[in-house]
């Protein structure tokens, strides 16, 4: 059940911030990557704490991120250290070598601090009899591991291109974002799905203020905080909220070819990003909807199941 | 005055004999199969959908002549929850409610006890204690009322209990759908333990 509030809070407001963000940042420095950056980071947690805000006020939102309780409360501080490998990687050589590591220490660490304490990581055993799931060692260096390898891939891709068609990556990104949101709400979870819809939104905004004012960059500029953000979200869609593995990989597949590095220069580029994108996102959105219809059919057929 | 020492220790022992149940502080755990966890909420004001949790494990111990010393634990499984419903109940365990793979359980743990009497003459024990539910650890006073102790159909010892009392669910950082989907919630407990 998504509301007009969720709508203005979750979409409106956060857009609406990331073209003023944005455009106020180029104004006052001139520098695409930091407007990309802070556009990025202030209208996504802003509107996060907005959809959070309804009921139990904004400072108990942002209390939230201060005081954490479930894994998606990480989100703006997993957001806001993001932002950090991407500045340090201007400062020369070694800055680089320590970009790099930082971007691996951060993939490394989001999955394993979302899962903490989860059943797949427990940290209390569960009773007898009370089977939780919990993995092995092996199974979780498998899941942790491949989700860590998968997000700095995914990061590696998106910074790789800062040139090419930024005004097609960025729509193609928020796109996805946007197909990410339709696909976690119809596999379970609306909230989640609108925080997916927070940086679709986020997406849409920064991508229009770059559009307008010519700034001739897109999401690579704000590669770190976006590929968390994007990253933790569908870290919390598969393994919590059982958005199953195919949809997941297809929706990564879409934002990395969408919004990244794709053969440029190439006569074919375009097209086939295009159509691998559409077909990506296209197929995730697809699947689930038939698999949210037929759940409904099933539901709406059992003359036994809501008695 | 020897006839008066004579009756008192008669009395006594009478009293004591008259006695076979828990007078001091027992043990008992929790039997899974005489067990309800059932909860109500309000669906739109239009109705009340009521649902249970399937698997609950505890135990606790009962001292009827000194209550302080007693103590409740219970874990229940959220994965457990069942309203009737399979699709409700995969979206209650997801994270726009329990959030069940994220926070497993639910748990119960008393910190303290004490006895009263209704104006029906039943015991009822104030439990007061932890209750962690979706993550968040709230202190709770549960009124357990006493419904017997006494031998179960194979003559093992055993008490019971009945428990109902009411949470907001904003408490718990459970903030989705409301008002639609009410932030009160009833609950009943009742549960019996198999003495150890």
């Amino acid at each position: 059940m998504v509301t007009g509030a969720d709508i203005l809070l979750g979409g409106i407001v956060p857009g609406i911030l990331a073209v003023v963000t944005l455009a106020l940042v180029w104004i006052l420095t001139k520098n695409a990557a930091s407007s990309w950056r802070t556009a990025a980071v202030v209208s996504f947690l802003a509107g996060l704490w907005a959809l959070d805000s309804q009921g139990v006020g904004v400072v108990a939102a942002i209390s939230k991120s201060v005081r954490i309780t479930e894994a998606k409360d990480f989100l703006p501080l997993m957001m806001l250290l993001a932002v950090v490998p991407d500045s340090v990687a201007t400062l020369g050589k070694s800055g680089a070598l320590a970009a790099w590591l930082m971007r691996l220490a951060l993939c490394v660490f989001l999955p394993w601090r979302m899962l903490a304490g989860s059943v797949y990581l427990p940290k209390v055993a569960p009773p007898p009899n009370f089977d939780t799931g919990a993995w092995s060692t092996g199974e979780a260096v498998v899941w942790l591991g491949g989700s860590a390898a998968l997000l700095l891939a995914t990061w590696s891709v998106i910074r790789a291109e800062s040139t090419e068609q930024p005004k097609l990556r960025s729509a193609l990104a928020a796109l996805v974002a946007f197909a990410a949101a339709v696909t976690i709400a119809l596999s379970g979870s609306i909230t989640t799905g609108q925080m997916m819809g927070v940086l679709t939104a986020t997406l849409t905004g920064c991508a229009l203020a770059a559009w307008l004012l010519k700034l001739g960059r897109g999401p690579d500029a704000a590669a770190g905080p976006l590929v968390i953000a994007f990253g933790s979200i569908l870290v919390f869609s598969h393994f919590i909220v059982d958005v199953k593995l195919l949809y997941t990989v297809l929706l990564v597949v879409g934002f990395a070819v969408g919004a990244g590095w794709f053969f440029p220069g190439k006569k074919w580029s375009t097209p086939l990003r295009c159509a691998i994108c559409l077909l990506a996102i296209g197929t995730a959105v697809g699947i689930a909807g038939k698999d949210f219809r037929a759940a409904q059919a099933e539901a709406a057929s059992n003359p036994y199941s809501n008695l | 005055m020897k006839s008066f020492v004579t009756r008192a220790v008669v009395l006594l022992a009478l009293a004591v004999a008259s006695q076979p149940f828990a007078v001091r502080a027992d043990s008992y755990a929790l039997e899974p199969s005489h067990t309800s966890v059932i909860f109500g909420i309000s669906h739109m004001g239009l109705s009340y959908t009521y649902g249970r949790f399937n698997q609950v494990a505890g135990n606790y111990v009962l001292d009827e002549a000194n209550p302080a010393a007693s103590n409740f634990q219970m874990t229940i499984p959220t994965a457990s929850i069942d309203t009737n419903d399979a699709k409700r109940d995969d979206h209650l365990r997801g994270p726009d409610f329990f959030n069940a793979k994220e926070f497993p359980t639910i748990t119960f743990q008393s910190t303290a006890v004490k006895a009263e009497k209704n104006d029906k003459g039943e015991t009822i024990y104030q439990v007061t204690g932890d209750l962690n539910i979706h993550g968040v650890t709230r202190k709770v006073t549960l009124p357990l009322r006493l419904l017997k102790v006494g031998p179960g159909m194979q003559g093992e010892m055993r008490s019971g209990f009945l428990c109902e009392t009411r949470l907001a669910r904003s408490e718990f950082g459970m903030t989705n759908m409301i008002p639609g989907i009410g932030d009160d919630v009833a609950i009943t407990i009742s549960f019996e333990g198999v003495k150890q």
